[in-house]
């Protein structure tokens, strides 16, 4: 038998499910899987703070989407413009309950409640209190991680911005360059805090006095 | 830098939800780290992932029969499903939306079903035609392009909120609801689909491990 201490010494790759020993690596390297090569983890000292920085950063940005049109445009005269809260009101106005509660949990609730998660955890296992709140919020957010979908929507926005052309002139609003700072900072800290990488960061913090 | 391969006698599973490496206890494993139940194949053989999967399915046929998106050009309607607004948007020139879209809606979905539809028989009735490796590349794919379908919803959500005018209005088709349900489904599918099932079907495993499991 294997001591749990010895199978968190152990990772999985996500794409070959091949078992891989975890070693200790230097600043700014990087582990991949020895048989389909995708990314295992990395090291970088400062990344719980990178990542807390970031993740404030991240919820300004998110306030701006979520407040301000992301496109308005402009047809014979009359203007019309686009923010997130009202795609759903339409949507839930229009019958189309279901659609609109889908579209609100992926690209409203959903990173909402990741970034405050985010935020909280990173400021937990940095000045390493509340271990019980700490498990709890990442447990949460091993769940709602999978019905996150911003990057898709930002490429929805450019598909139907192209469909538009030439009908209408489009202005692009704040809200939009704010997603796309959203997108790119989301997509980096999932990047250098992926799951397992939290969990160890936890583990090295509260369980290893 | 290439990390060692661990070799183990044991069975070893990944916990989905916070990737931590877990005993493979049969059917009644709970992750040691977040205590969710990783699933195991011995009794529930992905039901529920079938279950998902074809309601999926039966939600993506009135998606491709019923209108996506209607609309209103002074007074004068009209309406386009799925393959009709790509068609369309070929014929206009655009080429790379319709290509996206066609991707979207009617590419990803249908390589989803057939990728989870042929993992889970073949899990039931194992044949080795096709390595583990290259059937958890599959599932790795069906896992990482299944979001992307969600694409067609919003454009007509953003359509919808956004083309409000006097003279032209764009509301959304039955379709849409009737699509997103499916994505939904297949969302639900793959992540309830047991990734060990692929490997633990070989000849003479199942009876250890069941004298294991009770």
């Amino acid at each position: 038998m294997i001591t749990d201490r010895e199978l968190d010494k152990l990772i999985i790759c996500k794409k070959c499910h091949k078992i891989h020993e975890v070693e200790q690596l230097e600043h700014g390297e990087i582990a991949t899987c020895s048989y389909c090569g995708t990314t295992l983890y990395s090291c970088d000292k400062d990344s719980i703070k990178k990542a807390f920085a970031l993740s404030l950063a991240s919820m300004i940005f998110l306030i701006l989407t979520n407040f301000f049109p992301l496109v308005q445009i402009d047809f014979l005269g009359s203007e019309q413009y686009v923010t997130i809260f009202k795609t759903m009101v339409t949507l839930s106005s229009e019958g189309f309950w279901f659609v609109a509660l889908m579209v609100s949990v992926l690209i409203f609730i959903s990173p909402i409640v990741i970034v405050m998660i985010h935020i909280m955890l990173f400021g937990l296992i940095y000045f390493k209190r509340e271990k019980e709140l700490a498990r709890k919020l990442l447990i949460f957010l091993g769940y709602i991680l999978p019905w996150h979908m911003s990057d898709i929507f930002l490429i929805s926005i450019l598909v139907a911005l192209v469909k538009l052309i030439g009908f209408v002139q489009i202005n692009i609003g704040i809200a939009f360059f704010s997603l796309v700072a959203f997108v790119i900072i989301d997509l980096y800290i999932t990047r250098v805090m992926p799951m397992h990488t939290l969990w160890f960061n936890y583990q090295k913090v509260f369980e290893d006095e | 830098m290439s990390n060692k391969i661990f070799e183990s006698k044991e069975d070893l599973l990944r916990c989905p939800l916070c990737e931590a490496v877990n005993y493979d206890r049969g059917r009644l494993t709970k992750c040691r780290r977040c205590h969710s139940s990783l699933y195991s194949y011995k009794y529930f053989k992905n039901e529920k992932s079938v279950a998902f999967l074809i309601t999926a399915i039966i939600a993506y046929i009135p998606a491709n029969i019923y209108p996506m998106m209607i609309t209103k050009n002074f007074g004068h309607e009209i309406s386009s499903t799925i393959l009709g607004g790509v068609i369309l948007l070929w014929q206009q020139g655009s080429y790379p939306i319709s290509l996206i879209i066609l991707f979207a809606s009617i590419f990803v979905p249908i390589v989803k079903f057939v990728i989870l539809l042929y993992l889970i028989i073949n899990a039931k009735y194992p044949k080795q035609e096709v390595s583990n490796s290259t059937k958890k590349n599959m599932y790795y794919l069906a896992e990482i392009i299944g979001p992307w379908s969600m694409i067609d919803v919003f454009v007509v959500a953003i359509l919808a909120s956004l083309i409000h005018l006097k003279s032209v209005e764009i509301i959304a088709g039955n379709a849409a609801t009737a699509f997103a349900l499916s994505v939904f489904f297949t969302l639900l599918a793959a992540q309830s689909f047991d990734i060990g099932s692929i490997e633990k079907h070989k000849e003479g495993q199942g009876d250890s491990r069941d004298s294991k499991t009770r």
